[in-house]
C-alpha cells in the first residue's frame, strides 16, 4: 500500500519537499514516528494532520492511496 | 484558478460593485454585509511587510469554504446569498485578500453571519501567508 504525505507552509521548508510517497505505513502514529526520524526539526512545530481533507485528532488507520497532510496553523484572511 | 472561492493575486475592487449590482433583482434582500480583508504593512523585527504570498491546500480549502457556507446558511434562516473570495499568490500591502459578501432580508443576520464567516475562514481554512519584506527575507504569518 502507498500513502501520499503533503507538507504545507513552513513544514514544506522543513521537509524540503511538498510531497512524499510512503509504503506500508498503517497508522498515523507510525507515520509520525517515521517523519520525526527523517525530519527531526518537525518536532519543534505545531501542526494538525488531515487524512483525505479531514482533520484527525487521534491515531487513525491508513489505507492505500490515502492523502495525509501536515498543516501548520492557518493564517488566511 | 479552478475554484469557486480562491482567486490568483489581489481581489479587484470592482467585485464589490459587481456583487451589489448582481443582486439588485433579488427584491427580498434588505441588507448586504461586506467584509474586505486588506494586507497591512505590519512591522516585524523592524522590517516592514510589503506583501503577503498566500498558499493553500486547494482541495481541502474548497471543501472547508463550502462547509462554512453550508453551516452559516443552516444557522441563519434569513440569509439569501453568500459569496467568498480569498487570494492565493502575492497580494501587496494595501490590496484586498479576502472578500465576504452576505445578503439577508434584514440587517442583523447579515452583520452576524458576515462576522462569523470571516472568523471561521481564519480558523478552519488551510491557507498560509508568507509576509515578504523589502530586503527579500520573509516571515510566516500567524493569525491573532
Amino acid at each position: 500500500m502507498n500513502i501520499k504525505v503533503l507538507f504545507f507552509g513552513i513544514l514544506e521548508e522543513i521537509a524540503s519537499t511538498h510531497e512524499i510517497i510512503f509504503s506500508d505505513i498503517h497508522d498515523i502514529k507510525a507515520l509520525e514516528k517515521i517523519l520525526n526520524n527523517q525530519f527531526p526539526d518537525l518536532t519543534r512545530y505545531k501542526y494538525l494532520i488531515s487524512v483525505n481533507h479531514e482533520i484527525v485528532k487521534n491515531n487513525a488507520l491508513l489505507k492505500d492511496k490515502d492523502e495525509i497532510a501536515l498543516l501548520p496553523p492557518f493564517a488566511g484572511g | 484558478m479552478n475554484s469557486k472561492f480562491l482567486v490568483s493575486g489581489a481581489i479587484q475592487l470592482e467585485i464589490v460593485t459587481k456583487s451589489i449590482a448582481s443582486h439588485s433583482n433579488k427584491l427580498n434582500i434588505g441588507a448586504h454585509s461586506v467584509f474586505l480583508g486588506q494586507v497591512r504593512n505590519d512591522v516585524i523585527n523592524r522590517k516592514k511587510v510589503r506583501a503577503i504570498d498566500y498558499s493553500c491546500y486547494q482541495e481541502m480549502a474548497d471543501k472547508q469554504f463550502q462547509k462554512i457556507k453550508d453551516m452559516i446558511f443552516n444557522k441563519y434562516n434569513d440569509l439569501t446569498c453568500m459569496h467568498i473570495k480569498h487570494s492565493v499568490g502575492q497580494v501587496k500591502a494595501g490590496e484586498i485578500s479576502l472578500f465576504v459578501f452576505v445578503s439577508s432580508g434584514h440587517r442583523i443576520q447579515a452583520f452576524k453571519a458576515c462576522e462569523e464567516t470571516v472568523n471561521l475562514i481564519k480558523d478552519e481554512v488551510p491557507i498560509w501567508g508568507k509576509e515578504l519584506f523589502d530586503d527579500n527575507t520573509y516571515n510566516w504569518k500567524e493569525n491573532k
